[in-house]
């Protein structure tokens, strides 16, 4: 726990390419903002040799949200870009949620998306949000580019499933389907043992049929219990083919603490972190349900009936 | 901010008190030039840091400190053998306490020890070139620890065969007394009463906070004479405490102690805190040194308050008539005793007296335990006290079907009648108008909608609460309780006012320069306040038990008026010249001026007669200045009622504060803008005490869970609801015009009141803070009545 | 690793040598002896060692220097004209003595700096959404959202006039 850092060494890449060499030749870490490594760096909880700033490698700055093509966000792009973008706060409500509710706001503007995700902190907000929008880290490295879906990306605390050298170039997440809403949110806990996370986090994506009265498709994800977020397939299943209600959004919820495992011994403390969580997770899934009814944009109605026009 | 004067005192005519002046160091503050202790820069400064031990309880094996040695940079690493054998407390209040309370300052710590007490415990000091070589030598230290088995539960600890955290202190009980102040028979009292209610609970650990860590500079000069540079509360106790317990081969004179900008204190700087090690350190290399800490440092190591697990019971007549009282506390102080004896009598003190009654009981035990030290906080006791015996009164109030602002009414002690702080009459309450127009604002009569009524229906449960308080102007009587003022004019007309209050951000040097200016006749804004060195400024014992502005302040009159006097005297030969006989008795200086009483078109600059006092060439020529001193021998108890309205959501068991309202006796308003900064901010420190501040420990490795400003969730602007203050004025004749103390007593009720209010809305009692979502919910899904098993063993007591 | 970095602090060009592991707050406090910026937790959660990087409120503590050497960055000491005369937004500070030890008082004002140039007329809720990751532990808040709100409104009247 020191004032302040010890001493490494460090990089300034231009290219991607570059950036592999380095870190293989130097088993270097990467660093974007350095939200989370700079304090764990002084905290003595990590004790990198040398760093590696992608900040100046070209090429990972992509940044384009919308409807039809999805949500693609590179590695640099820092999570308050995503704020004033009207398709990200539309169409992807979980993620710009999540980095709406940063905290404190300042690293909004510090930290990138993708590094966020990249921590692998198991309480923080954006792994959940973008579980729940079925994101993908699309990833270049020494032996390739691939694909790793968020889901698969977790592997333990602080541990992600890149392997050494590779970088993630980009966040992509799917085009929603129409009629399609999704919402985050968080309670604060205290903690009470050592294995306790200060916080609940939630996000869920509700997909309707076309006459808005049926649920289709649904992603159910907690966070902040466990050393990453999870899906919770038991919850969805249970929404899907039902119409949206309060009784289904309680069952939902249900669904999911009954997969939950206690994180301590003490009872009364378990009790009330699965009772905050089923209202987390019921309150999560009804925003959801409810923007998917009232977010239909004629805008696309617009376009689409252009294209059919076409 | 509304002020009800109760004496009707609007014809007075005030140029400076009373008014919204800006305080003198605030220009500082907001363009980034205050000086505080980690912004100085000196030739040769050097940095040290401490090691700390990662153990809740370890004896050191073996120390190598030679790989930190030899790195370049590297002036000094110190370990235990190293450092004085005297053991000392960090509270510095040992040099002005009465003997019988002194016991309760055990002194049993060391500067650097071989034997940790608790995780952050200091092994050894590093003092380097720089900062980042200081902690390269940090890390370079290796350590050998002897594992101990630690206890972290002041009742475990107090059981037979339990771990001895001082071997010299028999089941770890630094400290035990009956109140001083117990007086008739309880026991007799309790049977013969109609009613008898009983409640238990514990405060949490809130830590101070203060946004400016830790940190401090000593500096031997050429003469081997020691300058400390540090954030202290009371340096003039601080040299006094340093140079008799610590390093006694200094005598008080060869310390001079400077108090740059204090970036918060709140208690934490009543204490030693890095100055002892820095004077070591200083000693070592001979050369001027800084040390610093980090915020986890300060969560691990430094102060919080005491954990005081308390037992009320109350008894009382169907009328409600309180006859008898009883507290027991057993307090866990951490691995150091430091302030935590204090406190708690302070607590039984504040708590036993608040209400007339002729059977008193009071008993306190402070227990050794081995974790983090705690220590003064702003309320010193009381705001501990009030979380549970408010919330006692209120459950008496119900038993009898009184409303609690009627029971309360009955039972406080009256203007005239017995003190019980000292054997001596309360001069001064206005607690009944405190009361009384709190609850007319705040529409108590309508909200407050009786013991029996249903609760509201659906998920959102409202309710209101209400607490009263008494706390001290100044401990007068019990601590050695005087303060001097030197004021001295310049040729101009301006003058200095030399005064050791410590400005941590109150306002206080502002609101002294408003007395100094309205009784001097110097203006407002020509008084230039000198402060912070002791070197310079009179003995003083500093700022805490809201004492500055009754005790200082008088100190401040006293010196003004004598100014004035000397003012008028000397401006007697000047209106001689102008043809104007006048005595000095006839002259008013006043706004800068002087002037015949009733002339004020006659009227000299008071620049005229201090210029020509000092550029006097006949041999009468002198330097317009005075000191002024005031010994106070009581504490003046300054009062407040708080009323506050909450809202428990009953699914996640989140409490939200929808109105506060405090009404404090305050005698007189000097600055109402200062007044209603305080009265706001320590009410927002009082609602993270109530409802969010936890300091947890792990029960089995005695390590911070939270201790970081992520984790330990502190109030943000998120958290303040509407906050109202309103002052009830009448000054109080032995105040300065009128004052009594403000800043420590905002923080004391929030918590009781928070707690009755909860009560109000779901009818459940808390019996620990803070008042977590989490017990909320345990307790609500209990129905109240079944109640998770907590850390604390007073009987009745649950969470 | 000493390297040699130019810095633009308040509109100034500052040469200095810094080494990579020190943080933007540590620089300009030791090195370019701008302590108006302050350390108080070190960790990127308390906001009071807020500068503006483009125009953004960043924590400097927890900020790398060398990532910051092409941003405008803008400090506490930047604010006042040069010869000395308060902002509006300082003065309202000390107006409403919204500084009390002062410690969180500069990340207090550069946020609601970036804030104003944002968003000239804020609700009194949008003001305490933007400081809600600046920690006071002194004022309570309330004089500092009615300082932030007093200085917008004398902004826009200044400019109204």
């Amino acid at each position: 726990m020191g004032r302040v850092l010890l001493p490494f060494a460090y990089h300034e890449p231009k290219t991607v390419a570059e950036a592999m060499e380095l870190a293989k030749r130097d088993a270097g870490t990467y660093i974007m903002g350095g939200c989370t490594l700079v304090p764990s760096l002084r905290r003595r909880q990590r004790r990198d040799k040398c760093l590696i700033s992608l900040a100046r490698v070209e090429g990972l700055d992509d940044f384009g949200i919308h409807p039809k093509s999805g949500l693609r966000i590179g590695a640099k792009v820092v999570a308050s870009a995503l704020l004033p973008n009207i398709w990200a706060g539309k169409r992807f409500a979980a993620l710009h949620e999540a980095c709406e509710q940063l905290y404190p706001p300042h690293i909004g503007n510090m930290g990138s998306v993708v590094g966020n995700l990249c921590s692998a902190v198991p309480y923080f907000d954006l792994p959940t949000a973008a579980l729940a929008l079925d994101g993908e880290m699309h990833v270049t490295g020494p032996d390739g580019d691939r694909v790793i879906a968020l889901e698969e990306f977790y592997v333990a605390k602080f541990q992600t499933a890149l392997k050494p050298g590779e970088i993630v170039t980009h966040l992509f997440c799917q085009p929603y389907k129409p009629d399609t809403g999704s919402s985050f949110k968080k309670i604060y806990r205290s903690r009470r043992t050592i294995e306790d996370l200060h916080k609940i986090n939630a996000a869920a994506m509700v997909t309707l049929d076309e006459e808005r009265d049926r649920i289709i498709d649904a992603r159910v994800v907690l966070g902040s219990w466990g050393h990453r977020p999870n899906r919770y397939r038991a919850a969805e299943a249970a929404l899907i083919g039902n119409a949206p209600n309060f009784d289904l959004f309680v069952a939902a919820a249900e669904a999911v603490t009954a997969e939950l495992l206690p994180a301590t011994d003490m009872d009364w403390v378990e009790k009330t972190r699965f009772a905050q969580a089923r209202v987390l997770l019921r309150d999560t899934i009804a925003q959801a349900a409810s923007r998917a009814k009232s977010r239909h944009d004629p805008f696309e109605d617009a376009t689409e009936m252009l294209e059919d026009a076409r | 901010m509304k002020t009800i004067r109760l004496d009707g005192g609007d014809t007075e005519d005030l140029l400076y008190v009373g008014k919204d002046l800006q305080k003198p160091d605030v220009t500082q503050k907001v363009t980034g030039k205050a000086v505080y202790t980690d912004d100085i820069d000196m030739p040769g400064l050097t940095e040290g840091r401490l090691l700390h031990c990662p153990h809740a309880f370890a004896r050191v094996k073996s120390i190598d400190i030679s790989r930190a040695a030899a790195l370049p940079g590297v002036l000094a690493v110190l370990t235990a053998k190293d450092a004085p054998e005297a053991r000392f407390s960090r509270s510095t209040m040992a040099e002005a306490l009465p003997s019988f309370a002194f016991d309760g300052e055990r002194q049993d710590q060391r500067i650097l020890t071989d034997i940790c007490r608790y995780r952050g415990d200091c092994v050894a000091a590093v003092a380097a070139e720089d900062i980042y070589i200081a902690e390269q030598a940090l890390d370079l230290i290796e350590v050998e620890y002897e594992l101990l088995d630690p206890v972290f539960d002041p009742f475990e600890a107090m059981k037979p065969g339990a771990p001895k955290v001082h071997d010299d202190v028999q089941n770890n009980i630094a400290f035990e007394m009956d109140h001083p102040f117990n007086m008739g028979d309880t026991k007799k009292a309790f049977a013969e009463a109609d009613v008898v209610v009983e409640f238990s609970g514990v405060n949490s650990r809130q830590k101070h906070l203060h946004m400016e860590t830790d940190s401090a500079i000593a500096h031997f000069d050429e003469t081997g004479r020691l300058t400390v540079i540090s954030p202290s509360q009371g340096p003039h106790l601080g040299k006094k405490h340093l140079s008799e317990r610590v390093f006694k081969d200094l005598s008080d004179g060869d310390i001079r102690w400077i108090s740059p900008a204090i970036g918060g204190g709140f208690g934490a700087r009543l204490a030693l805190g890095l100055e002892p090690v820095a004077v070591l350190l200083a000693r070592a290399t001979g050369r001027p040194v800084r040390v610093t800490s980090t915020r986890e440092e300060d969560f691990n190591g430094y102060s919080s308050r005491t954990d005081q697990h308390q037992k009320v019971r109350l008894a009382a007549m169907k009328d409600g008539t309180v006859v008898g009282i009883e507290q027991h506390i057993v307090s866990d102080a951490g691995a150091y005793l430091s302030h935590s004896a204090t406190t708690s009598l302070v607590n039984m003190q504040k708590s036993l007296g608040l209400f007339r009654c002729d059977n008193v009981f009071g008993h306190v035990k402070v227990v050794y335990t081995n974790t983090p030290v705690t220590a003064g906080f702003r309320g010193y006791g009381n705001a501990e006290g009030a979380f549970v015996l408010q919330q006692a009164i209120d459950m008496l109030a119900e038993k009898l079907g009184m409303d609690p602002i009627e029971l309360r009414s009955k039972n406080i002690r009256k203007e005239g009648e017995q003190s019980f702080f000292l054997p001596c009459k309360l001069e001064h309450s206005k607690l009944q108008e405190c009361i009384d127009e709190g609850a007319k604002e705040f529409g108590w009569a309508e909200k407050f909608r009786g013991w029996d009524r249903p609760r509201d229906e659906g998920r959102f449960k409202r309710g209101v609460g209400m607490s009263i308080l008494n706390h001290a102007s100044g401990a007068g009587g019990f601590l050695l309780e005087h303060s001097s003022a030197i004021m001295k004019l310049q040729a101009d007309g301006s003058a200095n006012l030399v005064i050791s209050p410590c400005e941590m951000g109150q306002g206080i040097l502002g609101a002294l320069a408003q007395v100094a200016a309205e009784l001097s006749g110097v203006p407002y804004e020509r008084i230039r306040v000198v402060t912070g060195d002791t070197d310079v400024t009179l003995f003083d014992i500093g700022s805490h038990a809201s004492r500055s502005m009754f005790v200082v302040g008088n100190a401040v009159a006293d010196c003004a008026r004598k100014i004035n006097a000397i003012i008028r005297e000397r401006a007697v030969p000047h209106f001689e010249k102008r043809q104007i006989h006048v005595t000095a008795d006839q002259l008013v200086a006043r706004g800068g001026e002087i002037y015949p009483e009733g002339q004020p078109d006659k009227a000299i600059p008071i620049g005229e007669v201090a210029h020509d006092e000092i550029y006097n060439f006949t041999d009468a020529g002198s330097q317009i200045s005075a000191s002024g001193s005031y010994l106070s021998n009581s504490h003046h108890p300054n009062h407040q009622a708080a009323f506050a309205e909450v809202e428990v959501d009953t699914e996640t068991g989140y409490v939200s504060i929808i109105r506060y309202l405090a009404a404090h006796d305050i005698g007189r308003t000097i600055n109402p803008l200062l007044v209603e900064s305080q009265m706001q901010g320590s009410a927002v420190q009082g609602f993270g005490f109530a409802l969010k501040e936890d300091f947890v420990l792990d029960q089995k490795t005695g390590e911070v869970l939270n201790d970081t400003l992520l984790t330990y969730t502190a109030p943000t602007v998120m958290d303040v609801p509407e906050i109202d203050a309103l002052m009830i004025e009448d000054p109080f004749e032995k105040g300065p015009l009128g004052a009594k103390g403000v800043g420590e007593a905002g923080v004391v009720n929030p918590a009781a009141a928070v707690a009755n209010a909860i009560y109000d809305a779901i009818g459940v009692r808390l019996h620990s803070l803070p008042m977590s979502p989490e017990k909320i919910l345990a307790m609500l899904q209990n129905d109240g009545e079944e109640h998770p098993a907590g850390s604390s063993h007073v009987s009745g007591q649950r969470l | 690793m000493k390297m040699l970095a130019t810095f633009n602090v308040n509109g100034r060009d500052y040469d200095t040598v810094i080494e990579p592991h020190m943080t933007l707050a540590d620089v300009l406090r030791d090195k370019l002896r701008l302590t108006g910026t302050k350390r108080a937790c070190t960790a990127g959660n308390c906001g009071a060692c807020t500068v503006l990087a483009d125009e953004d409120p960043i924590c400097s503590c927890i900020t790398l220097a060398v990532l910051a050497r092409d941003k405008r960055i803008e400090t506490v000491e930047g604010l006042a004209a040069p010869g000395g005369a308060l902002s509006p937004l300082q003065d309202a500070f000390v107006k409403n003595n919204a500084a009390q030890c002062g410690f969180c008082t500069a990340g207090m004002l550069m946020t609601a700096q970036a804030q104003l140039r944002d968003n000239p007329r804020p609700t009194r809720e949008e003001v305490k959404q933007s400081i809600s990751g600046n920690i006071c532990r002194c004022t309570g808040y309330v004089k500092i959202v009615d300082a932030i709100m007093q200085a917008a409104e004398e902004i826009q009247a200044a400019e109204g006039a």
